[in-house]
């Protein structure tokens, strides 16, 4: 099977990505599981307003699904991956071989996860994923939250800390946070939120709206040290001028996005650089250290959804250039 | 003898006895087809029933195929086949032929699903600043420079301006920006000149060294862009380690959502630089007695003492927030409103200032809002004309539709000077229709009796799900 | 309770279509038609299908994300209409709506929640 171009990763980049290019080239996204990726599986944030938080263009994607002029290989993963001067080779866990001219790796990233990160309390019952609660939001995991009284966010949990080599900050935490305690406010107006974070990152659309949120939760510029279990609520201690310590129903971890296992795989099969971040290095508009091989999507770096969507137009646009030679 | 055409999606197949069974009760002459081998003429069939996938066949996309394949959109329907056929298993058929007869019992108006395409020309208000000029002309937009007086008016899907009768198919709005000062600073502080903005600090560094020089910086937390606070960290570390200079940086927040933002902060705080999160609204300043220095008082969140700094230079980086634009000078069309803010409307194409063809570019978005516009320059949009029609015996000119069009659709036109839509501009909202006192507009194939006996179909007892 | 449900392409329908596939619906009877904007909707419309119907549930944009600009805003009046009216004249009919995007089911969950405790 001969393709100009193989997108590994059905999710918004590689969606959009092959959209964008579907009837200048021939173009296969090959998906490990079902197409959407992350974006996918997060649900709507809207209270009364709209939040903006991009959930809603997956949608869009899915709805010119049936329209499609490239084609999609669901429900398999990619075994390997060579280059020869004919172009590169693939083999999917099915036993089926593709050759292309170019690549595209949209392999994404996926969150961190929060049981190791036992200094905040992680693997604790009643100690959510940002992440978690996004997945759940769509089942209404909003109401189960209606007998805390009181509840933490605590921003960075396991980011921004390059002895961990997560020296980086994922850029939507901050904003999903505060539209997660949004949520939770305008349902419960009575619950007490506090907020443990080191810098406020408001980006996008709608940062008006979310300094407003800001503003109805209390900010408290200092992350805890330590998470204990303690009756039945969980207790955090954290230092400001003196050792504080205070107690919550139920904890909201923000954490961020790491490489997914595709993406280091991947990377490490076609010989890519990687940033010191540990996302594939993009040398602008997509290109990678190896020729014919382009990277989009958060596979290159944690980014929001509208970026990525705006970014993956702008790859195609330059495969398209670097094709027509 | 109506001829039909059922297109499908892999999902279904129907038996062939189905289809003969249908075919011999009504009279009808049915193919069917899936999206794979679509057939090459689609004018030779009176109703083309789409099954499945209802989400997908929005207004919009059977205006765009119905456009494709050359026939009255009026004659494309879709059934919810997915749905219909899970909560009914066993009357799926019934369902469907009811569905046909229904469809077949609808006038045909003479509608036509037409490409529109706006002018290959922009014209950007108040001034092109070369970031624009330059993606612009990467993607082969041409632009237009207006001359210094002009008006514009609407004309189908383009511009027109007037007196030189160009015409454009998109206007882009660079809107100005105004610098805010979350701190105000006396006259005698500003009179110290020691106040200067990160431009000249970053001229000055190249010419001087600023050795033994003390340097403030502050930064707000809203309306400061990535570049600005990546300058802030570069300077601030080369004056710390190039000149040994002392720098303090007050901001609020600090910005490290960005490529490689978070480790030239780390870089900036390593080399010496002094980062102090404090409370803006008690920050003070005042001139040093020999007017050659800034003392700057502030409380840290740290520790909540009150410190007090005196600065050779304070470095001041503005808030910077888009002023509205203000439309109504230029535009001699009927909106009203002629003030241009961001929409944040997740719902609209990216860029779109509420009115068709105007967009609207943020700073730092030059490059994806040249991809946005050359896609509708080449593409257009397909309108329905002869869609929605006014009864001018009934029509009493009180412009309500034209005040309640969001697409500036509704002229007043003709000997008797009646209200009439125009169907390049009509995107089916239906608002007019909604709207007029007199119930003088009619959109076709949307009208009360429609839906009245569509909401018939299914009858007692049974959940559905159809497209009107 | 007899349900019909309305909803604008964008979001409305999408959203009731999902709401549809989670399988129990609260009522005995629902039917789901779109429509390409709640602009569309006038009195007169809710009524005659309230002729046949118990109430209407209509869902669309939210009041600042409609992508025709007012069409969530000119239903949202003729609803509040609607209702007073039927209250004043003591016919047991409702009309509710749901602004939602296309992905928010749980909004007009929380609606026909409405619709049901306003019949009791």
């Amino acid at each position: 099977m001969n393709y100009d171009l193989v997108i590994m990763g059905g999710g918004v980049a590689g969606l959009t990505l092959a959209q964008t290019l579907q009837d200048k080239l021939e173009v296969l996204v090959v998906e490990e599981s079902s197409p959407g990726g992350m974006a996918s599986k997060l649900g709507c944030k809207a209270t009364d307003e709209c939040l903006s938080c991009g959930v809603c263009r997956f949608i869009n994607i899915e709805r010119e699904l049936c329209f499609k002029k490239f084609d999609i290989w669901e429900g398999r993963k990619i075994t390997s991956v060579d280059k020869s001067d004919r172009g590169f080779h693939l083999k999917t866990e099915k036993g089926e071989k593709v050759t292309s001219q170019l690549l595209a790796v949209a392999t994404g990233a996926s969150p961190l996860e929060i049981k190791n990160l036992s200094r905040w309390g992680g693997g604790l019952p009643r100690v959510y994923s940002g992440w978690d609660i996004e997945r759940g939001l769509n089942e209404g995991i909003i109401s189960s939250f209606r007998d805390c009284s009181s509840l933490a966010f605590i921003q960075c949990a396991g980011s921004r800390n390059f002895k961990e080599k997560r020296g980086y900050c994922s850029q939507v935490c901050c904003r999903y946070a505060l539209r997660i305690a949004e949520n939770l406010k305008f349902s419960f107006p009575q619950m007490n939120i506090d907020f443990y974070y080191m810098d406020l990152q408001i980006l996008g659309k709608k940062k008006e709206k979310l300094w407003k949120i800001a503003d109805k939760i209390n900010l408290i510029r200092h992350l805890p040290y330590e998470v204990k279990e303690e009756g039945g609520k969980l207790s955090l201690v954290f230092e400001e001028q003196g050792v504080e310590r205070k107690s919550y129903d139920a904890l909201v971890l923000s954490v961020g996005m790491v490489p997914s296992s595709g993406t280091k795989e991947i990377g490490k099969w076609l010989g890519l650089n990687f940033d010191s971040t540990g996302f594939i290095k993009s040398y602008g508009l997509g290109h990678t250290s190896c020729e014919g091989v382009f990277v989009c999507g958060t596979a290159c770096g944690p980014k929001d959804i509208e970026t990525t969507q705006e970014e993956a137009q702008k790859v195609g646009e330059e495969i398209w250039r670097v094709r027509r030679g | 003898m109506n001829k039909l055409l059922w297109l499908e999606n892999e999902a279904f197949s129907f038996p062939d006895f189905w289809i003969e069974e249908m075919e011999r009760d009504n009279g009808w002459k049915i193919e069917v087809k899936n999206w794979g081998n679509k057939p090459d003429n689609f004018t030779e069939y009176d109703r083309i029933f789409i099954l499945g996938d209802s989400f997908s066949f929005t207004q919009e996309k059977i205006s765009s195929l119905s456009e494709e394949w050359e026939v009255n959109p009026l004659k494309v329907r879709v059934f919810p086949a997915e749905e219909v056929k899970i909560i009914f298993p066993k009357s799926f058929l019934s369902i469907l032929e009811k569905f046909i007869i229904q469809s077949l019992s609808q006038p045909l108006f003479p509608v036509e699903a037409r490409r529109v395409v706006p002018e290959n020309r922009v014209l950007v208000l108040p001034q092109l600043s070369p970031a624009l000029e330059q993606t612009l002309k990467k993607r082969g937009i041409d632009t237009i420079v207006p001359p210094s007086s002009f008006s514009l008016q609407r004309e189908g899907i383009n511009f027109r301006l007037y007196p030189s009768g160009d015409n454009v198919g998109a206007i882009i709005i660079s809107p100005l920006e105004e610098k805010k000062f979350p701190i105000s600073f006396s006259s005698s502080v500003q009179d110290t000149r020691k106040l200067v903005d990160i431009e000249f600090m970053e001229k000055e560094i190249e010419k001087r060294d600023f050795r033994k020089e003390t340097i403030g910086f502050i930064i707000p937390k809203k309306g400061v862009t990535e570049k600005e606070w990546r300058k802030a960290f570069h300077l601030s570390q080369t004056l710390v380690e190039r000149d040994k200079a002392e720098v303090f940086i007050l901001v609020e927040e600090v910005l490290v959502a960005g490529e490689n933002l978070e480790k030239e902060y780390r870089k900036a705080r390593s080399s010496g630089v002094i980062f102090e999160k404090v409370d803006f609204s008690k920050l003070g300043t005042r001139p040093t007695l020999d007017m050659r220095g800034i003392e700057v008082e502030f409380a840290t969140e740290r520790d909540k003492l009150k410190r007090e700094v005196k600065v050779d230079w304070l470095v001041l980086l503005p808030e910077r927030n888009i002023l509205p634009f203000k439309l109504a000078p230029f535009f001699c069309g009927d909106k009203i409103e002629g003030e241009i803010l961001p929409l944040e409307n997740p719902n609209v194409l990216p860029f779109f200032s509420g009115i068709e063809g105007i967009f609207l570019c943020p700073s730092e978005k030059e490059d994806e809002l040249s991809l946005v516009i050359k896609k509708y320059l080449t593409e257009g949009v397909v309108r329905e004309i002869g869609r929605g029609e006014v009864d001018e015996e009934k029509c009493v000119l009180c412009l309500t539709c034209l005040r309640t069009c969001p697409w500036e659709a509704i002229e007043i036109e003709g000997e008797r000077k009646k209200a009439r839509i125009n169907g390049e501009r009509c995107h089916l909202c239906g608002l007019c229709a909604s709207f007029c006192p007199a119930h003088a507009i009619e959109i076709k194939g949307l009208s009360l009796e429609n839906w009245v006996s569509a909401v018939s179909l299914g009858g007692k007892n049974e959940s559905s799900s159809f497209r009107l | 309770m007899r349900v019909v449900a309305l909803g604008c392409d964008k979001s409305g329908y999408p959203a009731l279509l999902r709401w549809g596939e989670e399988g129990s619906l609260p009522f005995d009877e629902v039917k789901i038609f779109s429509l390409p904007c709640l602009g569309l909707v006038t009195e007169e419309v809710i009524f005659r299908i309230l002729e046949n119907s118990d109430a209407l549930l209509l869902a669309g944009c939210p009041l600042d994300s409609c992508h025709n600009q007012k069409g969530s805003q000119g239903v949202y009046l003729k609803v509040k209409r609607v209702n007073s009216l039927l209250q004043e004249a003591d016919i047991p009919k409702k009309v509710a709506i749901a602004f939602v995007t296309s992905g928010k089911v749980g909004e007009i969950e929380k609606v026909s929640e409405e619709l049901l405790g306003r019949e009791k």
